[in-house]
């Protein structure tokens, strides 16, 4: 198995319907990053983004 | 470890596999399943999924807010924050300052099962024995890192992790590592077969001894992975004992009726009188060598591996040209004055 969306799918993870518990707050702060390394520190690739600058990062 | 090469060493001994029983290897979901069911026991609620807020009545914490879907609120003489190595409730009542990504590592695991026979074949162990393998160089591609490998009795972990800033810089995603990892020629064939079950990461302190906050605040005690109480592949044991003596604390200051910072700071006392921060205090110095030399791992293992391919070889030229030939390989990867003042400062580290 080598496809990380198929690893993210072993895991048992129930998530809460009434709260979302990551949130980007400031969209601004993400377009002043420049390493942006939430792209590629998490283990699930939970922040996403398609490299263009009028693009939101997504969650 | 290098592309195609690794350089192995190791120790077994049927002393490890008998009673008294030292060191285990135990999976997270099975332990803290199990580690839980002994709190609740004797009437401790546990509540999963949730977040939470330390109370305070002026600067004296004075009990717990659990947010939805619990919704309750405990007071509390003594709060004992145990909750990681992110500890956002320290950091979010003031009590503790942001982690750093240059002190703060992220490993990720798979497991991957197989037939118990296909792991006692492929590791050459006893049937009911089991191994640990730690492996650096090659694993973390260029940073200072490790991976390791853990036999279970029909599974096999595969784990590798740097610092969080590594990961920033390098532009790799953990799980990218993970993968190159199962495509080395000496680790592929181990692994042939297997179906991964599980995945995950986590991110571990590894700041060292000066990366311990303060651990005592007013009605406040700082425990484990929250307080950076980890050293080397020492963490669970460390954090247990942090529980014991944070506990006697505890139980002094509930006695004397007496929740101040100076009562409280018992549980530091101990601490230091005990090997958890007596073992950390003479590694204080490994925290920053990793850091001050990025190329620690890569670079000495690389210059290892490509001497001992040279002296594997079977000689065309002769004995003392050849040696004379390794060791200018050698140097000339790294100046011999750079490779003395290295190896002065991983001595000066292993002194304390």
């Amino acid at each position: 198995m080598n496809r990380l969306d198929d690893k993210i799918k072993l895991i048992d993870f129930r998530p809460g319907d009434s709260w979302q518990h990551v949130v980007i707050t400031s969209q601004d702060h993400c377009r002043e990053c420049r390493q942006k390394p939430c792209l590629h520190i998490c283990p699930s690739r939970v922040f996403r983004w398609d490299y263009n600058p009028s693009e939101p990062v997504l969650v | 470890m290098t592309e195609d090469s690794a350089i192995v060493g190791g120790f077994t001994s049927s002393r490890l596999a008998a009673s008294p029983f030292n060191r285990l290897t135990a999976k997270r979901k099975n332990f803290y399943g199990w580690l839980a069911a002994k709190a609740v026991k004797p009437g401790l609620h546990s509540f999963l999924i949730h977040a939470a807020s330390i109370l305070f009545t002026g600067s004296q914490a004075s009990g717990v807010d659990v947010s939805p879907p619990h919704n309750r609120r405990f007071l509390a003489d003594v709060v004992l924050l145990a909750d990681g190595v992110n500890s956002l409730l320290a950091e979010q009542a003031g009590l503790i300052t942001r982690i750093k990504p240059n002190a703060t590592a992220l490993y990720v695991k798979e497991t991957i099962a197989l037939q118990p026979e296909t792991i006692e074949d492929r590791f050459q162990l006893p049937p009911g024995e089991g191994t640990l393998i730690g492996l650096i160089g090659y694993p973390t591609a260029g940073f200072n890192g490790t991976a390791s490998i853990h036999t279970f009795k029909d599974s096999i972990n595969l784990n590798v992790g740097m610092a969080v800033s590594d990961f920033s810089q390098s532009g790799f995603n953990p799980d990218d590592l993970l993968e190159r990892i199962k495509k080395h020629p000496r680790i592929q064939p181990l692994l042939a077969g297997g179906v991964t079950t599980e995945y995950g990461g986590a991110m571990i302190p590894e700041g060292g001894y000066h990366a311990i906050p303060q651990l005592v605040h007013p009605g406040v005690m700082i425990l484990g992975d929250a307080a950076s109480l980890v050293n080397g592949t020492h963490g669970l044991n460390q954090a247990m004992w942090s529980g014991y003596f944070a506990a006697k604390a505890a139980f002094a200051a509930k006695t004397s009726q007496d929740f101040s910072v100076q009562k409280l700071s018992l549980y530091r006392t101990l601490l230091e009188e005990s090997f958890v921060l007596q073992n950390m205090k003479v590694n204080a110095k490994a925290a920053a060598l990793q850091q001050d030399i990025p190329y620690l791992f890569d670079l000495y293992t690389r210059m290892a591996n490509e001497a001992a391919y040279h002296m594997s070889t079977v000689p065309t030229m002769p004995i003392k040209a050849k040696r004379k030939y390794i060791w200018k390989k050698a140097t000339s990867m790294q100046p011999l004055s750079k490779i003395a003042r290295d190896a002065w400062r991983v001595l000066g580290v292993i002194r304390g």
